[in-house]
């Protein structure tokens, strides 16, 4: 193993000067084309069996959308696009189609047709906010507008399988009520204890047991160094010292190190969920219990806009649904497809993925870091590195991460190479005192890439795992083990601590469903603590 | 050879090659051509007044749509292949 030792921060920042970045978010804003449509914009991920006491034998499904809500964003904040399609889907057989879909529609509906309304001089008049008074419950009187959806499990085919209504376990209803933002404590006092009135207990069709949904804003916690990392890496992405979960034993010196102060999204920024818990079994169908998972947004090909646009419809719309964003494992469209394809690769079912596969087997992301930092390094060191990425191509290591799974990990039950959120739903949960945020790598198969939970510092494993830690030996149940994909000598530098120095952990988030924190509030300031006394704060 | 005389041979033998490229009979009339191939825009597909507003010009007043003017919506159908 090779371990790169002495100082190199001035002149890793003079070799930054002329090399392109990519983007690096999970996936906020990741494609020209959906930087248009911010409403359906798939921001991430997470899949992992529930680890809630008490909830052994269930599966959580996250998929986030809007990215950078700042806490404040009034008076319209962010409800979901009521034109859109949004979709979570499993496929439990690997052949790369989906055989569950839970498919979201999403409606706003002005109370009598106005809204709140007040009497100015004789003439009633709708108000230009959304709430008049404190809010407190589900279709509050004092809100204006009510945010509903419906919930439907399509079985086969997304468009052409067989559609059935999830419905509400208490009353049977099939409309579910989506709560307020947190526009500040005076208007919603309590928030956890408002928003959690919207967990409901569903009965899904074919499913003996209940699961559960919400959809709401929650608070980011997606742990990234972003702006830094824009700035062309504008920091030595190497853990500087002896960080307990960050460090390798080897602190580097210059190195960043971890500090809530690099955080771009976490308690700055909230996003909104959909979360669902689902009864295992009811997800596996007759595969060997992997199941691979991806969200989608949809919206209809054809739209005229109106030029005299109402409340209930701003454009006229018609014809199919076309996919406009697509997410399954974090940072795939940030940093492994390259800017020509990524709206491409949004619009595709994982089928197609065959046709994108070269980005994997031969990624750029590494050997623009190899670029960016060779040469520095060398001078520093007085080594005579050929390169600082991997060699081993193809990378069958990142084939197995975001392609196929890993055998006997996370492989479902035919291997079809596709871009998938694999999770082996037979690996039981790390209670989330004892999660490690580094996942498998870090001795955690219950952790990324065996599927994803919120704690999971997904930018750390991927940036080792693109450098070459899965060359190197990972402990398994406490024995290291060699995964047979690539060997040491392909990677010179994958036992470096390669880091973005902002750290995440489940400790930080709450332990039960739906696990992401609830929103920061929009009032009073500061806003990156919420209004309850129930939510983690770093 | 007087060129009137040149003349008359020239035509004659022109008029017989012409003749050899029908079908023996000399009274049959040329096949039509084929009528040219028009594609037909793909906005169509989506409707005639999608179509007609597609095609508007950029400084033109926009239409106000009304129901029908767009295909349905549909849950079921696969998006069309715009070219």
């Amino acid at each position: 193993m090779v371990k790169i030792r002495t100082g190199i921060t001035a002149i890793m920042a003079l070799a930054l000067a002329s090399t392109a970045m990519p983007a690096f978010a999970s996936s906020h804003r990741e494609a020209p084309g959906i930087t248009k449509m911010p409403k359906v914009d798939n921001t991430d991920v997470y899949a992992f069996q529930s680890y809630e006491p008490g909830r052994t034998g269930f599966t959580t499904l996250i998929a986030n959308f809007q990215p950078g809500q700042n806490p404040g964003d009034g008076p319209n904040y962010y409800t979901m696009d009521p034109d859109a399609l949004y979709e979570i889907h499993i496929d439990n057989l690997g052949d790369a189609m989906e055989h569950l879909t839970f498919q979201f529609q999403f409606t706003n509906t002005l109370k009598g047709d106005k809204g709140k309304t007040i009497n100015v001089g004789g003439k009633d008049l709708p108000i230009a906010l959304r709430q008049i008074g404190p809010i407190t419950a589900p279709q509050d009187g004092n809100l204006g507008e009510d945010e509903a959806y419906t919930l439907t499990l399509v079985t086969g085919d997304r468009r052409t399988g067989t559609r059935a209504a999830i419905t509400n376990a208490s009353g049977g209803g099939t409309t579910f009520l989506k709560p307020f933002d947190n526009a500040g404590n005076k208007t919603i006092v309590d928030y956890p204890t408002y928003a959690n009135q919207f967990i409901y207990n569903i009965s899904i069709p074919g499913c003996a047991q209940q699961g559960k949904v919400f959809v709401g804003q929650r608070a980011e916690y997606f742990a990234v160094n972003l702006g830094p990392i824009f700035d062309l890496v504008n920091f030595v992405p190497i853990e500087g010292d002896n960080d307990p979960v960050y460090g390798n034993g080897s602190p580097f010196p210059g190195g960043i190190t971890q500090s809530e102060n690099n955080q771009e999204l976490i308690n700055k920024k909230n996003v909104t969920s959909i979360a669902l818990e689902i009864p295992t079994a009811c997800l596996t169908g007759t595969g060997n219990g992997v199941i691979g998972v991806w969200s989608t947004a949809s919206l209809p090909q054809a739209r005229l806009l109106r030029p005299n646009p109402t409340y209930k419809s701003t454009a006229l719309e018609g014809g199919a649904y076309v996919q406009v964003s697509r997410l399954g494992n974090p940072l795939v469209n940030e940093l492994v497809i390259g800017l020509p394809d990524k709206d491409l690769f949004n619009a595709v079912k994982p089928t197609s993925d065959g046709a994108l596969l070269a980005y994997v087997t031969n990624p750029t992301f590494p050997a623009i870091l190899d670029a960016l930092f060779r040469a520095p390094v060398n001078a520093t060191l007085g080594t005579n590195f050929a390169t600082l990425a991997p060699t081993n191509f193809p990378r069958n290591d990142l084939v197995a991460t975001f392609l196929t799974g890993f055998a006997g990990v996370n492989q479902l039950k035919t291997v079809t190479p596709s871009e998938e959120m694999r999770l082996n739903t037979a690996i039981a949960p790390t209670p989330q005192a004892a999660q490690s945020t580094f996942g498998v790598v870090g001795n955690d198969l219950a952790g990324y890439p065996n599927g994803r939970r919120p704690g999971d510092d997904t930018v750390d494993i991927t940036l080792r795992v693109a450098m070459g830690r899965l060359c190197y030996p990972i402990p398994v149940a406490g024995k290291l083990t060699d995964l047979g994909l690539c060997k040491p000598a392909d990677a010179p530098t994958g036992m470096v601590a390669y880091t973005d120095g902002a750290p995440s952990s489940a400790t930080n988030i709450l332990n039960a469903f739906p696990y992401l924190n609830p929103p920061l509030r929009g009032s009073p300031r500061p806003q990156n603590v919420t209004n309850n006394s129930f939510q983690v704060i770093q | 050879m007087r060129p009137a005389v040149r003349r008359a041979l020239l035509v004659a033998l022109m008029a017989s090659g012409l003749a050899a490229c029908g079908n023996g009979s000399g009274s049959d009339t040329p096949a039509p051509p084929p009528p040219p191939v028009v594609a037909t825009p793909q906005e169509n597909q989506f409707g005639a007044n999608f179509a007609t507003a597609y095609r508007a010009a950029n400084t033109s007043a926009p239409i106000t749509p009304a129901d029908g003017d767009i295909i349905p919506l549909s849950l079921t159908t696969n998006p069309v292949n715009v070219g």
